[in-house]
Formats: C-alpha cells, sequence, structure tokens
C-alpha cells in the first residue's frame, strides 16, 4: 500500500492516503473516499482560494482645473468649495457656517464628468416635506420650524469605479431526506463540498471623494442614473457649488472593492442551488481592468438643529430621494406604545375569554 | 299512469340517496339500564332526562348503564358489546356514549362510538372520570351517571386541543395568563415601535455594488460538487392512534361486533 500525501481531503482538510484495495484516496479523519479525479478536480479549481483577494486599478491621473473657477474656504469646517466667478457662496453647504472666505485654487483636478441637477430647489423643499408626511413619531413642530429655504445644491466628488471582477469560493452543503416506516422516522443527511467560479463586470460604482460628506448617507442617495451623465463644463456649476475632492481614488477603492467582493459572493451563492443548507467555507476575489472616473453628482444638503441636535438630510439631485435620521418625539413614541399595548391586551384578554 | 310511476321512482330513488345518512336513532330503545335495581325512579327519570337533553344538544345517544357484574368480561368488551348489541346510536356512524358501572367489579368504563371517539379525547374521558369518582367512592350511582353525562357534554362542547385540565379552567386566572396578557402586548408593541422608529432613518450604506452590474455579464466559468458522507438517524414513531394531550380526537379500538369504539374506564 503506498501513501499519498500531497492531496487533502475537500472535506476536512486533511491528508487523504491511497487505498489499494479500493482505488481510491481515503481521508483517515473523517472516513470519506474519493476518486483520484475527482481530488485533482477539486484541487486545481480550489488552488490558492484562501489565499486572499486581488485588485488591479489604474492610477488616476486626471487633468488639472484650469478653467475660469472660484474657490471658496469655510473657516469653521475647512471644505473647499468651487464655483464659477459669478456665483456667490454665502454659506458653507457642509456646516451652515455662514462666513466663507475666497481662496486660491490648488491641487483641484477637473471632473471628468459630471450629472447635472435635475431637481429644483423648490422640488427639493417639496420632496422634503413629502418626506416628512406619514411620519407618526415626528414631532409636530418640526415641519414647521424646518427652514427648508436655506437648501444648498451642491455637486460632491465622486470616483467611478468600471471593474471586471472573478470569484471563486467553496461551500459546505447539505441535503435532507425524510422518510418514515411504522415503527420509525428517518432522516439522511448528505454532506457535499461545493465550488463555484464565475464572474461578472461592473460599471460606475460610485464612492465619494470627500471626507466631509458622509459616506452612508452617500450610499444611501444611490443609485444615479447614469443615462443622464454629462461631459463635465463650468457652466454646469452655475447657480450651484462644488466641493473639492480631498480623499484620493486610491484611498477610495478600498470601498468599492468591497462592494465588489460582496456582490460576486452573492451572484456565486445563487448558483448553489438544491440543498437544504449551504455554509460559505472560503472565498477569494480577482479584480481586474480597473478605471477610474472623476465625477461631479449632484445633492441637495439640509441642515437643521431641532432641541439642540443637529440633523442633515441630503435629496439626490438627479432622482430626489430624500435620505436622512427624522427626531422622534418622546410623547408620540410613549403615547402610541401605550396605545398598541391596549389593543394588543384587549385582543389577547378576548382571546383568553373566548378560550 | 307515467307520473305516478316517475313520482314513485323519484320517492324511492331519494330514500335510496338520504337512507345511509339517516338517524339510526331509535327512541324506544331504553336509555338507562338498571340491572341492580339500585336506582330509584326519581333517579331514573332524572337520567332520561339527561340523556335526552344531551342527544338533543350534540346529535348524540346517552346511555347509562348499572350493572352488577360483567359476566367474565373486561369493562370494555362489555360497554362496547352493549352499545353495539343494544341497537344505539346515531346518524350513519352511531355516534353516542355508554357510561357503565358495574357495582360489583367497582368499575366504570365510558364507550364512545362514531362523532364521539374524535369528539372527546382520552384526556377528556380521565377528566369525565375525575368528575365521577367522589360519587362513585360514596356509591351514589344515580349522582355519578348525572355528572358523567354532565362532564362529558362540556367536553364535546369545548374545542379539541384546549388542554389537560378541569373545564372551569377556562376562566381561571393563572400566573401564565397573566405572564401572557403582560408580556405579549409589551412584545408587541416595542416590535410595532421598533419598526416606527426604524422608519426614521433611511440611511443605510451599501454592501453590494449589484446596481453597477453590468446587466448579463454575470458567467459561471467553474461548478463542481463533490459528495462528502452521509448519514441517516431514526427516531421512534410516536403511537398512531393515540389522543395525546387532549387534542385531535381519542384513541380507538374495534369491539368484537366489528364496530370501532373509543373511550376508557377505571376502578373506584
Amino acid at each position: 500500500m503506498e501513501d499519498i500525501r500531497n492531496h487533502k481531503c475537500p472535506g476536512c482538510g486533511s491528508p487523504l492516503r491511497f487505498d489499494a484495495g479500493a482505488q481510491s484516496l481515503v481521508c483517515d479523519a473523517c472516513g470519506s473516499h474519493f476518486d483520484i479525479s475527482t481530488v485533482e478536480q477539486y484541487d486545481e479549481a480550489a488552488d490558492g482560494i484562501d489565499g486572499g483577494d486581488t485588485s488591479s486599478w489604474e492610477t488616476y491621473g486626471g487633468v488639472p482645473w484650469e478653467d475660469g473657477v472660484a474657490v471658496h474656504v469655510c473657516p469653521s469646517c475647512g471644505a473647499e468649495i468651487v464655483t464659477d466667478p459669478t456665483t456667490a457662496v454665502t454659506k458653507c453647504p457642509y456646516c451652515d457656517n455662514v462666513t466663507v472666505i475666497e481662496g486660491n485654487l490648488s491641487g483641484v483636478l477637473r471632473p471628468d464628468c459630471v450629472i447635472p441637477f435635475s431637481v429644483t430647489a423648490e422640488d427639493a423643499r417639496r420632496l422634503m416635506a413629502e418626506y416628512c408626511r406619514n411620519k407618526p413619531l415626528l414631532p409636530k413642530n418640526f415641519i414647521n420650524e424646518l427652514h427648508i429655504e436655506e437648501t444648498q445644491g451642491l455637486y460632491i466628488p465622486f470616483w467611478l469605479f468600471d471593474c471586471r471582477a472573478d470569484g471563486r469560493a467553496t461551500y459546505l452543503a447539505t441535503k435532507v431526506r425524510h422518510w418514515s416506516d411504522r415503527k420509525y422516522d428517518y432522516t439522511e443527511t448528505r454532506r457535499f463540498r461545493v465550488y463555484r467560479r464565475g464572474g461578472m463586470a461592473f460599471s460606475k460604482i460610485p464612492a465619494d471623494g470627500s471626507r466631509k460628506a458622509d459616506d452612508t448617507m452617500m450610499e444611501s442617495i444611490e443609485p444615479y442614473d447614469y443615462r443622464g451623465m454629462k461631459e463635465f463644463g463650468t457652466g454646469y456649476l452655475s447657480g450651484f457649488v462644488a466641493d473639492k475632492y480631498d480623499v484620493g481614488a486610491d484611498e477610495s477603492k478600498a470601498r468599492a472593492d468591497a462592494r465588489v467582493k460582496n456582490s460576486i459572493e452573492a451572484a456565486l451563492l445563487t448558483t448553489v442551488i438544491g440543498y437544504s443548507s449551504v455554509i460559505p467555507t472560503g472565498s477569494s476575489v480577482k479584480i481586474t481592468d480597473g478605471t477610474v472616473r472623476y465625477a461631479m453628482l449632484p445633492v441637495w444638503l439640509l441642515h437643521y438643529t431641532y432641541r439642540g441636535e443637529r440633523f442633515t438630510y441630503a435629496i439626490n439631485g438627479q432622482t430626489g430621494r430624500v435620505v436622512g435620521k427624522l427626531p422622534i418625539s418622546r410623547g408620540r413614541a410613549a403615547a402610541w406604545f401605550a396605545g398598541i399595548y391596549a389593543a394588543a391586551a384587549a385582543l389577547v384578554a378576548l382571546i383568553m375569554f373566548l378560550l | 299512469m307515467k307520473r305516478t310511476v316517475f313520482v314513485f321512482s323519484l320517492v324511492l330513488a331519494l330514500l335510496f340517496v338520504l337512507a345511509p345518512t339517516a338517524s339510526a336513532y331509535d327512541p324506544t330503545l331504553p336509555r338507562v339500564i338498571d340491572k341492580t335495581g339500585l336506582l330509584s325512579d326519581y333517579e331514573k327519570e332524572k337520567l332520561k332526562d339527561y340523556s335526552e337533553e344531551f342527544r338533543f344538544d350534540h346529535s348524540m345517544d346517552c346511555v347509562v348503564m348499572l350493572v352488577t357484574t360483567m359476566g367474565g368480561k373486561s369493562a370494555m368488551a362489555f360497554a362496547d358489546d352493549a352499545y353495539d348489541e343494544g341497537g344505539y346510536g346515531m346518524g350513519a356512524d352511531n355516534a353516542g356514549i355508554l357510561i357503565l358501572i358495574s357495582v360489583g367489579d367497582r368499575e366504570v368504563y365510558i364507550s364512545t362510538c362514531g362523532a364521539a371517539i374524535d369528539a372527546i379525547s382520552d384526556d377528556e374521558i380521565e377528566l369525565i372520570l375525575d368528575e365521577m369518582m367522589y360519587s362513585l367512592s360514596d356509591e351514589d350511582w344515580g349522582a355519578a351517571f348525572i355528572e358523567g353525562i354532565d362532564a362529558a357534554g362540556r367536553m364535546i362542547d369545548r374545542p379539541n386541543g384546549s388542554g389537560y385540565g378541569s373545564y372551569d379552567d377556562g376562566n381561571k386566572v393563572t400566573p401564565g395568563k397573566i405572564a401572557a396578557l403582560v408580556l405579549f402586548p409589551a412584545v408587541i408593541s416595542g416590535i410595532v415601535l421598533a419598526v416606527m422608529c426604524y422608519k426614521m432613518n433611511n440611511e443605510r450604506g451599501k454592501r453590494t455594488a449589484a446596481d453597477y452590474a453590468v446587466s448579463g455579464s454575470f458567467a459561471l466559468s467553474g461548478a463542481l460538487d463533490i459528495f462528502l458522507s452521509s448519514s441517516v438517524t431514526k427516531t421512534p414513531r410516536a403511537e398512531s392512534s393515540s389522543g395525546g394531550g387532549g387534542g385531535g380526537g381519542g384513541s380507538s379500538h374495534v369491539s368484537s361486533g366489528g364496530v370501532s369504539h373509543g373511550g376508557g374506564g377505571r376502578h373506584f
């Protein structure tokens, strides 16, 4: 009998031994038997699957912004706001500070593309009012005290990532079958090692390039309709302001990588079908052909301080999606809790009475 | 003439169709059988009224039988045979109950038939017997029968699966009920309020880039499913015909006459 130690068990990872009698590979640890061809196929497929993910992105060069633009600096939060020379900026769109001074433009790259504002200031005010509607826990005077006329339209710098991703994943899966005879109920559990490999392409995954813009909030107002994207021109800035990016493409790509990895893992998992349970045990994703574009995407920002707490709302300047945390009235929450409690208690009492 | 033949045929056909569902109830049969002479006339009359009322309320026959001895038969066989051979029962399935007390054997047995098998579970039979025990111990046979008929009627009225315990427990305040009355509404209102609070904030980060996947670009380039092992576990099955826990009707057996009966009994 000859021992072969260079193959590992697909089930438990222990070394496999060649059983000359059965002409197959045997795992002494878990007792599984495999055809040699099956193990070779699996080894080839799963080779290096736990070796980590790789991503390859182009380095974004960009073109310096030399058009006639004005730069404003907020002394409160440090935001550097770019406008066309005719647009006067009196308030910082991020922190609502009223003192904004003129500064020097340095190290700013000209955006490659822009999605122009489709939502007007009037639309934004209406959408914000609609967002507050049918919210029973909202304080009664919140909407009345909301100064939504001070809404500020802002182009936020985004990095748009295009790439192709190839992923591999392994799973432990089971098939469970039940049957009975006169005396016993039987349950058969069959375990499988499952391997999947596949790839897909992504286009324009956005990641905001502004440290001041909240990442979660910017992801929440997605998606944008890229069919409305234009080549950048300073004319689109007229009447609006644009933020200068302060998070580079290299720094932002980690977020894009994570989203791509999760997407490819989810897509591969959808192909593991016909099993009673599936547990992912390993995966690796290789990102290639990564290209980056610099874009300005439109956002309406609204700040409001209610009873000492500051609330910020963002409205997608193209689709009108409103995002933000609304304040909760403790009195209304208590009243709703009490009302639901009373109704549920009455229902329980009625059921007890009937039974 | 043709018309008369047609009407006659129609009546015969209707009789034929309705015959299997017609009541087999024979009002002339005695429902109170006392072979000991221990029941007073007053008790017999009262038991007849109870039996009649039971039949009226539940559309099931109700027979009580007081005997000195069972002639070597088991209580179950004696009660089942007495019911079958006596021609008792209502409807196509001869639904009804027979309460047998054997004074000499000091044994009581309740035999159920037809719809009564499902209507009175094994646990409920035990509850009925519990209610009869005090009078049986006192050898107050008339009272024991009345309590048995009364309890059987209540068991038929209560929904199956309402659990073990006396009928009056339904209105009893228990710590479990108080906990349900306090905790369940608290949990429900807590969940509803949590959902309402959740809807006050729609800021949610994106985990995937599914919105930006190029349509139709996903392609599977490799798939391998390797069988590793299998195991089989077996667990003994519960008794198939048992009523179990008061729900789903009582267990049944077949009498010497080939009729399905349920029921139960005990010594006193």
